[in-house]
């Protein structure tokens, strides 16, 4: 464990010093400002309201995208699992919906005049949902053949099959794929904020930083990245958490 | 049970071709044959895992798998009770196999021979007087296979459920069964009784084991 801490923190240490050179080699505060002078930017601004209504609202949109794409993904997985028609005609729609460039998504929806505090929101589940519904099913399908069998001979009832099999069986490979989904789905959402340029959100923040400051663009990209694994590592908790209850 | 003219396939091979058995209730048939003869195939079919063609009249069957098939993430108590047996009928299982202490373990814990017992214990327990068995002894060492035997045999007395084991190994058959039908090519080759008392000695009546190994070859 001590030895997992001083690898993250030699990490944690490559990261500015690479930063520090660059910002002494390059000499211009506009194209890489001062690790210090940011590093407590990004603190103060764990201080300021108005950063803690815009990740209310970041966040709120990742929370909503993130719950649809789950439900459904669990659905279409589910009925994969059941129905091979259904699993062979919703592959493609997989294929096609993991290979779509988002950001273009995100023009067309803005074009298409969809308010622009929803169209993260849109982008962020169209590239969470297929990653959880890949996730979903390839946990359902590991369930092994032989428990199932032995399930239908002894007549178990299906909830009974649900928590004793299926839930202890598929949450902890789904555990990994929840928390960085989660994190991802930061990352996208910032994005698309940013592109949308959200009025009162981490990316509309980002995007006024761009023009007046970039120290504070800098800053704020810190506090999404710590922000993004304390999710990750909450979500990751919670889901193990819900495994072992299940239990 | 009842089965009459019962056909299994496996693409385009046929598995099981009209066969035709009934069991006698409360009796332990053994159905002994070479792998591939259809054995397996036809319990999967009494137990209604695999689709065929027929009549098989009786009751739904417990099933003793050839691996335990108990799952690992719940205790071994929580894997009796998954399966409908009551509280008092798990603690006298356990009891009775001298596994009262493992009661609270979590199956990847236990030893082969210990998970194969239960895996005895939730099909001889289980509410249904017809139990099938496949190959249940075949990955467990000779001293263990006597054991689990002998306490089969002790707990089986007491309830007197129809039995059908299928297995390779004539020995087995000697040992536990009551009737032996010898299958091949998907059709019974052979249909005879053993009369000897229960407990049986290893290796004892040479006689039916001359008569079953010519059957089998």
């Amino acid at each position: 464990m001590a030895k997992k801490t001083a690898y993250s923190l030699g990490g944690i240490l490559f990261i500015f010093a690479t930063w520090l050179i660059l910002y002494i080699t390059v000499k211009n505060q506009v194209v890489i400002p001062s690790p210090l002078k940011t590093i407590k930017e990004a603190l103060l601004l764990f201080t300021k309201g108005y950063f803690y209504s815009a990740l209310f609202n970041t966040l709120l949109r990742v929370i909503i995208a993130f719950i649809i794409s789950f439900i459904l993904a669990v659905i279409t997985a589910v009925l994969s699992c059941k129905f091979s028609a259904f699993a062979g005609v919703f592959n493609v729609v997989i294929a096609v919906l993991r290979s779509l460039p988002t950001l273009a998504i995100l023009l067309v929806i803005l074009v298409l005049s969809v308010s622009r505090t929803t169209a993260p929101v849109a982008v962020c589940f169209l590239t969470l949902f297929p990653l959880l519904h890949t996730g979903v099913y390839s946990a359902i399908s590991a369930v092994s053949k032989e428990q199932i069998e032995m399930c239908k001979v002894y007549k178990v009832p299906f909830k009974k099959q649900v928590f004793n099999l299926y839930l202890p069986s598929v949450l902890p490979p789904l555990c990994l794929d929840v928390s960085s989904a989660l994190s991802f789905g930061i990352k996208l959402t910032v994005s698309a904020e940013i592109l949308a340029s959200v009025y009162g959100s981490i990316g509309g923040l980002m995007y006024e930083a761009s023009i007046y400051s970039p120290t504070m663009l800098f800053a704020l990209a810190i506090a999404v990245c710590i922000i993004g694994i304390i999710i990750e590592v909450i979500g990751k908790f919670a889901f193990e958490k819900a495994g072992k209850r299940l239990r | 049970m009842k089965i009459d003219n019962l056909t299994a396939v496996y693409g385009d091979k046929k598995v099981l071709d009209n066969l035709n058995v009934e069991f006698k209730e409360g009796q332990i048939t053994c159905v002994l044959g070479h792998s591939g003869a259809g054995k397996t195939t036809l319990l999967k079919c009494i137990a209604n895992l695999k689709d065929y063609e027929g009549i098989i009249e009786g009751e739904s069957p417990s099933f003793v798998f050839q691996e335990p098939r108990l799952i690992d993430g719940i205790t071994v108590y929580k894997n009796l009770s998954l399966v409908g047996l009551s509280d008092s009928d798990i603690l006298s299982g356990l009891k009775s196999l001298n596994m009262l202490d493992k009661m609270n373990e979590y199956p990847k814990s236990l030893s082969g021979g210990e998970r194969q017992r239960i895996n005895f214990l939730r099909a001889l327990y289980y509410p249904s007087n017809t139990i099938l068995m496949d190959e249940p002894f075949s990955s467990l060492d000779i001293g263990l296979k006597l054991s689990l035997i002998n306490d089969f045999i002790s707990i089986w007395k007491e309830k007197k459920q129809t039995v059908i084991f299928v297995t390779h190994d004539i020995e087995e058959a000697l040992l536990l069964a009551e009737r032996v039908l010898v299958i091949k090519q998907g059709k019974i080759a052979f249909d005879t009784l053993i009369e000897d008392e229960f407990p049986r000695e290893y290796y004892g009546n040479e006689k039916m084991r001359k008569l079953l190994l010519s059957h089998l070859l």
